[in-house]
């Protein structure tokens, strides 16, 4: 049998049950919560969406952080890849959430907050990295890099200007 | 909330193993130590609040919108509007090995 459940995007869904990541400590914010699917978003593209099973309204979009920025590292600890059944963080599988208002120009991703995923044991965890520069509100597409601080990163998504 | 006075090399303990010391007092700072076994994360709350923040805007994103970034994906870098950056693009959503 899969897992029923009804979102409030996507309809209602059935899914096998090992589709379902375990996120022991939910979300930030959302603590309760810890049961959630990844769909790829019906619109195609390296975005996919964070569906909570018990919450129906509760998604999040997410992509590849290595897709707009080359340089992008998770440094977390041992003991906390090992909360979530990992050994090194090349076992997981790392996403950004993504904030998407109406101007896709300021979607914007939260790099100081990954989400670890091991997709073997279904377990995830959102981390959270002190990395000087890194934002909680980088642009994806945009050339100003953040609202928030700045960000040493190179950006996937503009042309390299002049070196600083 | 507890409310304990505390001074410079004094401490408190929360359960059996988490430690918080004073290390110094100048001013209006506080220099504190944490001593936690290493499953226990320990973040300045300014941090936390702030993905909290982001978390919570990020349930309202507009669906719509991604059809919008997918065709700024396609056209490539430094996405001005009369920049179609060359013919066709590269496409960015590759190689992000």
């Amino acid at each position: 049998m899969g897992v029923q459940f009804r979102t409030t995007r996507f309809g209602e869904l059935d899914l096998p049950p090992e589709r379902v990541l375990t996120f022991p400590r939910g979300l930030i914010g959302f603590a309760g919560v810890r049961r959630f699917v990844l769909l790829d978003n019906p619109g195609g593209g390296p975005f996919q969406w964070l569906q909570a099973v018990d919450v129906p309204d509760l998604a999040f979009v997410v992509t590849d952080p290595r897709l707009f920025f080359q340089d992008y590292q998770v440094p977390v600890g041992d003991e906390d890849l090992r909360s979530i059944g990992i050994e090194r963080i090349d076992e997981g599988v790392v996403v950004v959430i993504l904030v998407v208002p109406h101007d896709p120009r300021r979607i914007t991703a939260n790099l100081v907050g990954p989400v670890v995923i091991n997709l073997r044991d279904r377990l995830a965890r959102q981390f959270v990295l002190e990395v000087p520069g890194y934002s909680t509100r980088h642009f994806l597409f945009l050339q100003e890099e953040t609202a928030a601080a700045p960000l040493v990163l190179s950006h996937r998504s503009r042309e390299p200007k002049d070196p600083c | 909330m507890l409310v304990l006075s505390r001074g410079p090399e004094e401490g408190i303990m929360i359960g059996e193993e988490v430690e918080v010391r004073v290390l110094e007092v100048r001013g209006d700072r506080v220099r504190l130590g944490i001593v936690a076994p290493p499953s226990v994360s320990v973040h300045r709350k300014e941090v936390f609040l702030s993905i909290r923040r982001e978390n919570v805007a990020a349930v309202a994103a507009e669906a719509s919108s991604l059809a919008g970034a997918l065709d700024l994906l396609a056209r490539g870098p430094a996405a001005e509007p009369e920049d179609r950056a060359g013919t066709g693009g590269r496409p960015p959503a590759q190689s992000g090995n």
